[in-house]
């Protein structure tokens, strides 16, 4: 336990300096020193972000002291970005928890009644919704939803109705990724001899499948977590735009076209650490669910 | 290849869909003309009719030839980028799988967490500062402002999408020499550069082209959504991010300017995801 924590800690710090010093490679190079500001006040937060040393930075960022927004100069860096990632996360934990639901049962179907029709739509619905993107869905569906029928509002997180579709329109990527991995892994588990096994002893293939072959999967659940939020927060940029909800895509978008640095900066530590570490101990409990499958083969 | 020719509907769907919306494309590309088509200011932003086969837009101009045109930049810009991302990752995964195994473990490893990140941060950073760097150096390299924009875009993208591509390659190259016939071939005493070349290039070959078809419609996509958050292609240049930027102001009156850019955006990467699927 502690051996498997104190491994996560210490690829993980390596990684985020290392992101760190990238990060610090990339905004030397941006001009954003010699800009002029409005005001004075931004003038003195610029002149500080960008004459600290490279080493100052990276301790900066690493004990949380991310200064001042340079767009709202009375705005700590943290709070903007801890109220961002609070309507972020009220669009990603609901979705995260959609295409978990919706991918079982599309796979379940897919898997259950193997090589019909319904197998062959189950795939043609996932094709069609990898392909889908969000500058195609989101529009359609507020022109069909809150224009042209006047159903559903068209922005912002004001009311229940207004997270159908901003939700709607993340889900679907993920959805076919995820759904696409997980009818693979259900019918390569019914090929195992164990199911043969079960099946002689009388079970129903209902009972199989909730007793055995989910519990083969579960590893690709526990992937799965990692690899949804990643697609859901890559979708979040466009979505939060359209949608005009304060999260951290928007806040990224404004704070590159408005060259707030620190906020930029700030975010790309944020989210870069975060993502990492989930990724880390999302790998090492798969490993304790799993032994086999980090078998020294492995890479 | 084989996996290309079955008798499948879809299949054939998409290749019809892809063969027309590529033609129209080069063609637009070859010969601009017909989008300097006269500003017709008697009818600006008509819906569909048969005269206007997508409408007009707001200076009267008609929306078909350009949206092909955006059409064509944004397809073009798909393929340079997958094919350079997919030269950077397969150059990668060669050194890579020259290592010692202890490195060979650090650098896959490092690679991984690369991926687990949001890539968009890394693009809209990258393509930023190759921007403004072009914008400083103006006077050294007198370069066109749409060019720049292509080309920083064109880096931003295949920046961060070789690393996919690194991932797969190594995962093949790496599944090729476990395999027993390299081992026949040590002892008869071929060296590892002769064996890459003759034996394991020719192998994954193939499947480095479907890999090339599976990062196209990322790389499409990752251009539209840059340019309509206004990272990438400059508004005189157009794209179809730049189309559906444009038609985003005025959704709610004319759709037609905003939805026939994403319906085409749409129907390539389905037609490409459609092709590549095996099913």
């Amino acid at each position: 336990m502690f051996k498997r924590l104190g491994r996560v800690f210490i690829i993980g710090g390596t990684t985020v300096i290392i992101l760190l010093l990238f990060l610090n490679f990339l905004l030397k190079a941006l001009p954003g020193g010699d800009l002029e500001w409005p005001s004075s006040v931004q003038n003195q937060i610029a002149k500080d972000f960008f004459s600290r040393s490279s080493f100052q930075f990276i301790l900066d960022m690493l004990i949380g002291n991310f200064g001042f927004s340079i767009s709202y100069p009375d705005h700590h860096v943290l709070n903007l970005i801890t109220e961002a990632l609070g309507s972020t996360l009220k669009l990603a934990l609901p979705a995260l928890i959609l295409v978990f639901i919706l991918a079982f049962v599309f796979s379940f179907f897919g898997a259950i009644y193997r090589n019909s029709w319904i197998e062959k739509w189950v795939d043609e619905i996932f094709i069609l919704f990898l392909s889908l993107p969000v500058l195609f869905l989101a529009p359609l569906l507020i022109y069909i939803f809150s224009i042209r029928f006047n159903l559903l509002p068209l922005a912002f997180l004001n009311s229940f109705q207004s997270y159908i579709l901003p939700i709607g329109v993340l889900v679907v990527r993920p959805l076919a990724r995820f759904g696409t991995l997980l009818k693979e892994k259900l019918i390569w588990e019914s090929e195992q001899p164990y199911i043969m096994v079960a099946q002689s002893k009388g079970l129903t293939p209902l009972q199989i499948l909730f007793s055995h072959q989910l519990k083969g999967t579960l590893t690709l659940w526990v992937r799965g977590v990692g690899m949804v939020m990643l697609s859901l927060f890559s979708g979040s940029f466009l979505v939060e735009n359209i949608f005009s909800i304060s999260g951290l895509g928007q806040l990224f978008v404004n704070a590159i076209s408005e060259r707030d640095y620190p906020v930029v900066a700030a975010l790309v530590y944020f989210l870069g650490s975060s993502f990492i570490f989930l990724n880390l101990i999302l790998e090492s409990l798969q490993e304790f669910i799993d032994p086999r499958f980090f078998s020294k083969e492995r890479t | 290849m084989k996996d290309f020719c079955y008798k499948n509907t879809r299949r054939q769907i998409s290749y019809f869909i892809l063969f027309f919306l590529t033609l129209g494309s080069i063609y637009t590309i070859f010969f601009p003309n017909v989008l300097v088509a006269e500003m017709d200011f008697e009818n600006i932003l008509l819906p569909i009719s048969w005269d206007h086969w997508m409408g007009t837009d707001s200076l009267g101009r008609e929306l078909l030839p350009r949206v092909f045109y955006g059409a064509g930049v944004t397809l073009s810009l798909g393929v340079l980028s997958s094919f350079t991302s997919l030269i950077m990752g397969s150059i990668f995964a060669v050194l890579v799988t020259e290592l010692r195994p202890s490195l060979r473990r650090v650098a896959l490893r490092g690679l991984d967490l690369f991926l687990s990140i949001p890539q968009f941060i890394f693009m809209v950073l990258i393509s930023v500062n190759v921007f403004i760097l072009f914008e400083k150096y103006k006077t050294i390299i007198p370069v066109d402002r749409s060019w720049i924009s292509y080309f920083s875009l064109w880096a931003g993208i295949s920046f961060t999408h070789w690393a996919t591509a690194a991932r797969w390659i190594q995962g093949f190259i790496q599944e090729e020499w476990s395999k027993n016939y390299v081992n026949s071939a040590f002892s008869i005493g071929a060296g590892r550069f002769r064996i890459f070349h003759k034996h394991i290039y020719p192998n994954i070959k193939k499947r480095c082209f479907l890999l090339w078809l599976t990062l196209l419609p990322s790389c499409i996509l990752y251009e539209g959504v840059m340019s309509f958050l206004g990272f990438g292609i400059n508004p005189p240049q157009i794209s179809l991010g730049i189309l559906i930027n444009d038609g985003w102001r005025s959704l709610s009156e004319y759709p037609h300017l905003l939805l026939f850019p994403s319906l085409i955006l749409f129907l390539f990467v389905w037609s490409i995801n459609g092709l590549i699927n095996r099913k």
